[in-house]
């Protein structure tokens, strides 16, 4: 089940707490209006009692008696009209009585509520009203009064026709529900719209989203302003995300055109090889050369898709896949062996200054690709005969620092940042001459990074080029080098 | 006629120049890098230069924006390994004819060529006929008064050439700079050589009807001027 929306959430809930006001309001002012209808009730029938207990105290004769109690409960064909009875608690017979209202009332009026009988002295207020007579038309509001005169108790039972009053409050309660219905009715429709209106910047806000695809990622700016201050760190959030996925989107879309880019430079020569041997009829020499010189461009399509692998490799993961014990001074030892092999050839020299036992924590085939990659760079870069040194030194602080330093020319300043882009080649074009890719130094520079070091180019005319290392040296070196023995022993 | 290739991928232009030089009897130049090529460029009037964009030194765009200020009318074909549009429309504002993406078919290359060159000197229609010779540029089939006639590569190049330029005086001079590619050993007694063999094969008799000598000046094609 899908969770309930905002703006149905916020719709009901400010919906139900305006039902409960406008309810709540409603029961008040109709409860309020019964009060005090019913004490303008009360009020009078008060009167017409405290008339009648003093009309009984009057020593008069029955018939002017009558007369008083008549004028004092009033006549009966006014809109309200009343009715009393006047008994001893012992006596059978009503001392008085005016004509008493029709059934089911006549009843009520002879056999009134005894919970409602007063004490003596006292005095109460009550509803007379019959179920039979469920709209209250002959409902009365009665005060039953109790007075000692002499030994007796008289109980004196005025009654007054409150139809008036339940008239007035059943027009008030249709009118309540009218207007608490048609305002409920409102709150309901509008509600919606208002929250709408309120969540409008998060509509707006996915609306944009929703037109982001990945050609306009970084089209997605100045907007962070626009938007309401609560909503503003989400959408700078936001943006920062797309920011960054947008530069990495464009970094791999550079990546992607740049490979393909050059890979597409030793499929053309092969292709061209093998279609100018089609040309016409050759020699089997030709042919061979043909073959021998297509194999050589595969083997550089090979190299360079090894390289291309490893560096998407690179990015791909983001741990070094074994950190171990490194001892650099023996990994480097090696691999400027080989070179130094290889050097020789043209006449070449790769040396190692002395370098004193040192390990850091990372990953030994990385670093050993690291090294090969710097070292084989200044050989092809190098002068011809030249030497390239190797030194590893470690500072007094926590570093190790490799420089691999060739003779070669000077690499003209401006271009020195661009040399560890990747495909970033110093003539601006393949450099077949050096048979590089324009990766080697990249893929060091990755590593590097990867092993939380820094790498640093600088070159000189006089001095040559000098490719410096720094690397975090290994916390625990002593029980690796005390279990080893030295490269240079 | 002659080309100039300017390629550093040093194999694709010595292919290109291979294929150009075996299907289609050009004379081909290489050159490597960019100083170089805007350099031979400049110096020998070439029919076509094949020019890639990414050079060392000097970049192909500007190769081409010098040649074309310099007044150069000499057609280029753009070589480039990147598939962008906007490239490709910003070489041919600049002044180049055609372009060909990277990897490409050699048979295209060729053709393309062969259809600017044909178009440099004004015969779109691959056969042009001049005199009761027919010469089909792009089979490199000859007849004359419909037979068909052999011709080695190096006639051939001359025939074309002269019949390219057809109802023109065409110096000696002229000949050498765009049959002989820069490597060529040239003696100016070539010319005459290559001249008489190919009269011997199409223009015998006395009176010659198709290759005529404009003494002192070269020679003509087709009908001699007024």
């Amino acid at each position: 089940m899908s969770p309930m929306s905002i703006k149905l959430r916020l719709s009901l809930l400010v919906s139900l707490i305006a039902v409960a006001v406008i309810l709540t309001v409603s029961i008040v002012a109709y409860v309020e209006l019964e009060e005090s209808l019913m004490d303008n009730v009360d009020d009078v029938l008060g009167a017409m009692g405290e008339g009648v207990v003093a009309a009984l105290g009057e020593d008069e004769d029955s018939q002017n008696r009558v007369t008083a109690l008549q004028s004092i409960v009033g006549r009966k064909d006014v809109r309200d009209p009343a009715w009393y009875r006047i008994w001893t608690d012992d006596g059978d017979q009503d001392l008085f009585a005016s004509e008493l209202p029709d059934d089911p009332y006549r009843e009520l009026f002879l056999h009134p509520p005894i919970d409602k009988r007063p004490r003596e002295g006292e005095s109460s207020f009550f509803n007379l009203i019959s179920s039979r007579d469920p709209d209250k038309k002959g409902a009365c509001r009665a005060i039953w009064i109790r007075r000692f005169f002499g030994q007796e108790v008289v109980n004196v039972l005025v009654g007054r026709s409150s139809h008036y009053v339940y008239h007035e409050l059943s027009e008030f309660y249709d009118l309540l529900l009218a207007l608490g219905g048609g305002l409920t009715l409102l709150v309901f429709l509008l509600v919606p719209v208002f929250v709408s209106w309120g969540l409008n910047p998060i509509t707006q806000a996915s609306a944009r989203l929703r037109t982001i695809t990945h050609k306009s990622i970084g089209q997605q700016n100045s907007s962070g302003a626009e938007a309401p201050p609560e909503l503003r760190p989400f959408v700078g959030a936001l943006e920062g995300m797309l920011a960054r996925l947008d530069k990495a989107m464009r970094q791999q879309e550079q990546f992607v055109a740049d490979a393909a880019h050059e890979l597409r430079t030793p499929v053309t020569i092969i292709k061209s090889t093998l279609q100018t041997a089609r040309l016409k009829h050759r020699t089997s020499d030709e042919y061979e050369q043909d073959i021998d010189e297509t194999l050589e461009d595969i083997g550089h399509l090979e190299r360079l898709i090894g390289q291309l692998l490893s560096l998407a490799g690179f990015q791909a993961r983001n741990e070094p896949t074994k950190p171990t014990e490194v001892r650099l001074d023996i990994l480097l030892d090696g691999v400027v062996g080989i070179f130094d092999a290889l050097a020789a050839r043209q006449g070449g020299r790769v040396v190692l200054a002395e370098a004193t036992c040192t390990s850091v924590t990372g990953d030994e085939d990385n670093l050993r690709q690291l090294f090969n990659n710097l070292i084989d760079n200044a050989v092809r870069h190098g002068p011809a005969r030249g030497t390239v040194l190797v030194t590893l030194d470690t500072g007094p602080d926590s570093q190790v620092t490799v420089t691999v330093h060739d003779e070669g020319g000077h690499i003209p300043p401006e271009v020195l940042p661009h040399l560890f882009e990747r495909f970033y080649r110093v003539d601006s074009s393949r450099s077949k001459a050096s048979g590089g890719s324009g990766l080697g130094l990249a893929i060091a520079r990755e590593i590097v990074l990867r092993h939380d070091g820094d790498i640093t180019i600088t070159s000189d005319p006089g001095a040559g080029t000098s490719v410096v290392v720094h690397l975090p040296r290994s916390r625990c070196q002593a029980p690796a080098c005390s279990s080893r023995s030295s490269p240079n022993s | 006629m002659r080309v100039l290739i300017v390629e550093d991928e040093i194999r694709l232009a010595r292919n290109v120049a291979k294929a150009l030089t075996e299907i289609t009897s050009f004379a081909v130049d290489i050159s490597t890098d960019g100083e170089d090529g805007q350099h031979q460029a400049q110096s020998s009037p070439y029919d076509l230069i094949i020019l890639d964009l990414m050079l060392p030194k000097i970049g192909g765009l500007k190769i081409l924006e010098r040649l074309r200020r310099d007044g150069n009318r000499v057609p280029v074909l753009i070589l480039t390994a990147r598939n962008a549009t906007d490239e490709v429309i910003r070489a041919l504002d600049m002044g180049s004819d055609d372009y060909l993406t990277k990897p490409f078919e050699m048979g295209e290359l060729i053709a393309r060529c062969r259809a600017l060159i044909r178009r440099t000197y004004g015969h779109p229609d691959p056969v042009v006929s001049v005199g009761g010779l027919s010469l089909n540029t792009a089979s490199r089939m000859v007849t004359f008064r419909g037979q068909p006639v052999a011709l080695s590569a190096m006639e051939y190049r001359l025939l074309e050439y002269l019949v390219l330029r057809a109802g023109q005086i065409v110096t000696k001079a002229e000949i050498i700079e765009h049959l002989y590619d820069f490597g060529a050993e040239n003696f100016s007694n070539v010319v005459e050589v290559y001249v008489s063999t190919l009269r011997k094969k199409l223009d015998p008799g006395p009176q010659h009807v198709l290759i005529h000598t404009v003494r002192g000046r070269g020679y003509l094609v087709g009908e001699m001027p007024q």
